[in-house]
C-alpha cells in the first residue's frame, strides 16, 4: 500500500481522532444536543447522562472515584486550577500574612476559617525545570504575587533528583508539581517515590499526565498524588477538553475555583458543558485503558525500530533523556553539526518537530533541553518523534531512510561537521 | 516549539542546496570568509574563486536554521560573475538579501551573516593580491 505523506510522527503534539471515538459523540452533535446542566427536559438529562458516563471513564483510566472528576477546556486549564486554586485556597501571600498579623478583618474569601488557621498557612510552592509551560507560567504567577518558588533542576536524564526534592521542602511548602511524562523527551518521573515523600512531610502532590494517561498505567491512591492534569487530545480525543482529578478524602484538597458563574462542576469550574467532547473524552479514556497494554509493547517496539534503524544508519547521534523510564513513543535525537530546524526543514516527508526555535531575535533550546544540562550545539540538534497508535513499520522504514538521507545531506554542507572530521583548527569568525 | 514560517524562496534553497560545495582556501585565487552566530546558532563559510578581478564560482557551507542555509546559497549565487571592486554595501545586499528570500525580520540576521561572510571572502582574495 502506497505511504501517505507526510508520515505524522508527532504524536505528542496532538493525536487524531480516532474513529470509534468520533462515532460515539457524533450524536451529542445533533440528536443528543441537549444541555447538560438543563434539568428539567429529557434532552438535558440525555446530555448529563453522557457526561456522567464519559466521567467515569475518564475516572477508570486513573483509577478515581467519578465524583473526584472536574472536567475543563483542556490540560492547561487543569493546570492554572490546580496551581492557582491549591494557592488560593491554601496559601497566603506576603500582603495577606501582613494584614492578618496586624488584626486586620477577616475577608469574605477566608470565610470558615479562624485567623489562627489561616497565618498557619504556608506559603512556598515546588515544581521542576521540566515542566509544560503551562505548570511553570502558573508558578511564575504565583512568585509575581510574593510567593516562594523553588524550581527544581533535572539530573542530565532528565529525571528528578529525589534527595534534592525532599531538601527542598519546607515547612510551609504548600504544593508539589511534577509532571508524570515529559512532553518532549519522554522521561518517566518516579511518581510513586515524590508521592510518598509529599505524603511523609504533608505536602499536597499535583502531576500533569497529560502525555502519561493511556500510555503508561496511572493508579492516583498508588502513586499518592492530590490534583492530576488530563487531556483528551493527547489520547485520540478531541481537542478543547481535559480534566483535573482533585482528592476528596485523605486529604479533602481545598481548591479555589478560577471560571466563575453557574456553580458547575461543584463549583469549581462553571461553565456550559462539551457534551459532545467530554463524550469523545469518554469514549478516548475507555479505548485507551482497554488497549494500554498491547499499545504500548506496539509503541515502543516501532519506537525502538526507529532508534535502532537510526543509529545503524547515521553516526553521531544523542539520545536525550533516559534511556529506558520514557515514554513508549517517545524518541528525542540530536544529529551532532547539523540544525534541528534545518533538519525537520528538509525532512518533508515527516511531521516531527525540533527542539530549539527562533522564537524573536534569538535561536533558543526548548526550557526543557536546556534543563538537562546539555551543550548549546547538542541542544540545536534535536528532534522529537512520537509515534502512535497509526503508525506503521512501513512507515518507520521510510523515516528512517528519510532521516539518514537528510542528515547525511546536511552534514556534507556543515562546517561543525567538517571541523569533527578533521584535525584542522577551528574556523575563526 | 513555535518558529517563524518560512517562504517558498528559502525551503526550496535550504532543501536543494544550489551552490553548495568547498574550493582548496590555500589557492592564490580562492577566498574564503566565515562568520560564525552562537546567539542564533549559524555558522556560515563563503568562498568564490577568482583568478583575475572577477568571480568565476562561488560556493557555501553552512550551519543553522534554512534561513541561514538559504541566505549563504543566495549569497553565493549572486557573487558568481561579479567583480571584486569595488566590494558590495553590506547593508544593501543584505537587504536585497533579505527581501529576494521574502525573510521576516526575525531571520534577517540571516542576511546579514550571509553578507559578512561574502564580504569577508572577497577581502581574503583581495589580500592575496
Amino acid at each position: 500500500m502506497a505511504l501517505s505523506l507526510p508520515i505524522y510522527l508527532d504524536y505528542h503534539a496532538t493525536t487524531p481522532v480516532d474513529a470509534r471515538v468520533l462515532a460515539a459523540m457524533e450524536p451529542y452533535f445533533t440528536e443528543k444536543f441537549g444541555n447538560a446542566a438543563s434539568t428539567s427536559h429529557r434532552f438535558g438529562w440525555v446530555a448529563e447522562e453522557a457526561v456522567s458516563a464519559a466521567r467515569e471513564k475518564i475516572a477508570q483510566l486513573i483509577g478515581a472515584s467519578p465524583s473526584e472528576i472536574v472536567l475543563t477546556s483542556g490540560a492547561t486549564e487543569a493546570n492554572n486550577l490546580a496551581i492557582l486554586g491549591v494557592a488560593e485556597a491554601n496559601a497566603l501571600t506576603p500582603p495577606e500574612r501582613a494584614w492578618l498579623a496586624g488584626g486586620g478583618e477577616i475577608w469574605p474569601q477566608w470565610e470558615g476559617h479562624d485567623r489562627a488557621e489561616l497565618l498557619a498557612r504556608g506559603d512556598h510552592f515546588i515544581t521542576v525545570a521540566t515542566e509544560h509551560k503551562a505548570v511553570l507560567d502558573c508558578f511564575e504567577h504565583l512568585r509575581r504575587r510574593g510567593l516562594a518558588v523553588t524550581v527544581l533542576p533535572v539530573r542530565e536524564d532528565g529525571l528528578v533528583d529525589l534527595a534534592a526534592l525532599e531538601a527542598a521542602i519546607r515547612p510551609e511548602t504548600v504544593l508539589i508539581s511534577v509532571m508524570a511524562a515529559n512532553n518532549e523527551i519522554g522521561v518517566l518521573q518516579p511518581l510513586a517515590e515524590i508521592g510518598a515523600i509529599a505524603k511523609r512531610r504533608g505536602v499536597l502532590l499535583h502531576s500533569d499526565a497529560v502525555q502519561a494517561a493511556g500510555k503508561i498505567p496511572l493508579d492516583v491512591q498508588g502513586l499518592g498524588l492530590d490534583l492530576m492534569s488530563l487531556s483528551a487530545h493527547k489520547l485520540y480525543g478531541p481537542k478543547g477538553v481535559g480534566a483535573l482529578w482533585v482528592r476528596r478524602r485523605s486529604p479533602r484538597v481545598a481548591l479555589a475555583p478560577r471560571a466563575l458563574g453557574g456553580g458547575h462542576e461543584r463549583g469549581l469550574r462553571s461553565g456550559t458543558l462539551d457534551v459532545p467532547g467530554i463524550v469523545g473524552f469518554g469514549a478516548a479514556a475507555e479505548l485507551a485503558r482497554a488497549e494500554l497494554d498491547a499499545e504500548a509493547a506496539r509503541t515502543r517496539a516501532l519506537r525502538d525500530r526507529l532508534h535502532a534503524g537510526v543509529l545503524a544508519a547515521v553516526p553521531e547521534v544523542i539520545l536525550n533523556g533516559h534511556p529506558t523510564e520514557r515514554l513508549p513513543g517517545n524518541l528525542q535525537l540530536s544529529f551532532l553539526h547539523v540544525s534541528g530546524e534545518a533538519l525537520m526543514n528538509a525532512l518533508r516527508d515527516l511531521a516531527v518537530s525540533s527542539g530549539s526555535a527562533c522564537t524573536s531575535a534569538l535561536r533558543e533550546p526548548s526550557h526543557v533541553i536546556r534543563a538537562l544540562g546539555v551543550g548549546d550545539e547538542r541542544a540545536h540538534s534535536s528532534i522529537r518523534f512520537g509515534v502512535g497508535r497509526f503508525t506503521t513499520e512501513e512507515e518507520i522504514d521510510h523515516a528512517i531512510a528519510e532521516v539518514a538521507d537528510k542528515v547525511k545531506k546536511l552534514r556534507d554542507i556543515s562546517p561543525l561537521w567538517e571541523r569533527a572530521q578533521s584535525a584542522a583548527p577551528k574556523w575563526k569568525a | 516549539m513555535e518558529s517563524v514560517k518560512t517562504s517558498a524562496a528559502v525551503d526550496q534553497r535550504a532543501r536543494d542546496l544550489p551552490f553548495a560545495g568547498r574550493l582548496d582556501a590555500s589557492r592564490d585565487d580562492v577566498g574564503t570568509g566565515v562568520v560564525e552566530d552562537r546567539a542564533h546558532a549559524v555558522v556560515l563559510r563563503l568562498q568564490l574563486s577568482a583568478p583575475g578581478d572577477r568571480v568565476e564560482s562561488a560556493c557555501f557551507f553552512a550551519y543553522g536554521c534554512p534561513s541561514a542555509i538559504a541566505a549563504a546559497s543566495w549569497a553565493a549565487e549572486w557573487m558568481h560573475g561579479k567583480g571584486l571592486d569595488p566590494a558590495p554595501d553590506p547593508e544593501g545586499l543584505a537587504t536585497e538579501l533579505a527581501a529576494a528570500l521574502a525573510l521576516p525580520p526575525a531571520k534577517h540576521y540571516a542576511a546579514e551573516l550571509a553578507a559578512l561572510a561574502l564580504l569577508r571572502a572577497i577581502g581574503d582574495r583581495r589580500s592575496k593580491r
